[in-house]
């Protein structure tokens, strides 16, 4: 049967698994893409997927019809992967108050004359620098900075999924793109 | 000139043309940072994603299905048991209520118990008393013995006498009543008596059957305490 997605959440809402079948399939790719940018590690970005579709499947009862079924799953994948960098940003302050040496590690990759930018002279060795860069955003800057960079979102989508003020949303992003040119402008400079 | 700012070039970059374009266009400074900044944004977009074949959902599917079919028996489980736990909970409800009133019984009996002994051992000691007044010679009988006797008997009685009307036991407070007067007359009676005095007393113990009448009392709450 072809489902469109709003039928097919509508029958699985009823309990129809073979609707709810169709949306997995269908949206698997684009959700696991997003989870990727977001967290930034293949594992995890596999273990979102399925926690995004058994929260889908939750709250089924909930998905009103008034944005795409595509929107609404970004949405709780975005909440998912924000719960989890969170956790383990908690863990990581623990952590690092034990080792305070690691606070560095970052930022020695990309501005220490290790590699060196004579050496990055290829748009691909930045995009190589770009995920130690992102994981040093906040949750929100990198959801926000995602969601709008990569997944094309608008600003007031993305303060529906963060949350927050559509103007805090539209900061937010615009930190990220900031932290991300200081942090990635030696390189890039070398490499133009 | 006012220049762009960061943001507002961040926001030009996204909005892909909407927005304040006009000026990029006129200004020389403007237009090479926005030129900058959407060459560097432009080059994050080849941010590696690992591939994922066509069949990938098909594998989510199948990791997923299971969690699914659990997570659909527990809901079915909850349901099925839902009216065993209602059941416990009103069950629970009714044994509590019914052990409330059984240990509040309990409690009323065991009152009344320590009650009624203390009344049938009180009534006894009266009784020896009022025995010793019925037969004593009034002429020659030193009353100061039972005067000591009478007031030890006297604060008792009335304790007994009132938690008889507060348990609303009219008889053994009537009772009580009769023995308290005879009670108050032989404590307060003086040491030189006269044999008048002593014979009116036994004939009013006499005339209202006050032995018989603590007799009975006695034996019927002392058979009523051991019941309890």
């Amino acid at each position: 049967m072809d489902w469109s997605d709003q039928a097919a959440a509508e029958a699985a809402c009823k309990g129809d698994q073979a609707a709810f079948r169709v949306l997995v399939e269908r949206h698997s790719r684009s959700v696991f893409r997003l989870a990727f940018r977001m967290c930034g590690n293949e594992h995890d970005a596999e273990d979102l997927v399925q926690e995004t579709f058994l929260r889908a499947y939750k709250q089924l009862g909930r998905f009103d019809g008034r944005s795409a079924f595509g929107t609404w799953l970004y949405r709780i994948c975005a909440n998912c992967t924000l719960d989890l960098l969170r956790s383990r940003k908690s863990r990581r302050e623990v952590k690092n108050t034990r080792e305070p040496e690691n606070e560095r590690h970052w930022l020695d990759t990309v501005a220490a004359p290790g590699p060196g930018p004579e050496r990055l002279t290829q748009s691909s060795q930045i995009v190589g620098l770009l995920e130690p860069a992102l994981r040093q955003l906040s949750e929100m800057e990198r959801t926000a900075f995602v969601l709008r960079h990569y997944e094309g979102c608008d600003i007031d989508e993305i303060a529906r999924t963060l949350g927050v003020q559509a103007n805090a949303a539209k900061h937010s992003v615009f930190r990220a793109v900031q932290k991300l040119r200081r942090a990635l402008e030696p390189a890039w400079g070398a490499a133009r | 000139m006012n220049h762009l700012s960061e943001e507002e070039l961040v926001d030009l970059f996204y909005s892909k043309g909407a927005g304040p374009n006009e000026h990029v266009g006129a200004c020389a400074e403007c237009r090479r940072r926005f030129l900058e900044l959407k060459e560097s944004l432009e080059a994050w977009r080849d941010y590696p994603v690992p591939e994922r074949g066509e069949s990938y959902g098909q594998e989510v599917w199948a990791r997923l299905a299971p969690a699914l079919e659990k997570r659909k028996r527990n809901f079915l489980r909850l349901w099925l048991l839902a009216p065993a736990f209602a059941a416990m909970l009103v069950a629970g409800f009714v044994i509590g209520i019914w052990t409330e009133h059984k240990r509040s019984i309990t409690e009323d009996h065991s009152r009344e118990r320590v009650l009624l002994m203390a009344m049938s051992d009180h009534l006894e000691r009266s009784q020896i008393l009022l025995t010793q007044l019925q037969h004593a010679t009034p002429a020659t009988f030193d009353l100061s013995t039972e005067r000591e006797q009478a007031r030890d008997l006297l604060d008792q009685n009335r304790l007994l006498r009132q938690s008889a009307i507060q348990l609303g036991d009219r008889s053994k407070a009537a009772v009580l009543d009769d023995l308290e007067r005879v009670l108050l007359s032989v404590a307060n009676a003086p040491p030189d008596s006269a044999g008048d005095d002593m014979k009116m007393l036994q004939e009013r113990v006499e005339s209202e059957r006050l032995l018989w009448k603590v007799r009975i009392t006695s034996s019927n709450a002392r058979e009523k305490g051991q019941k309890l």
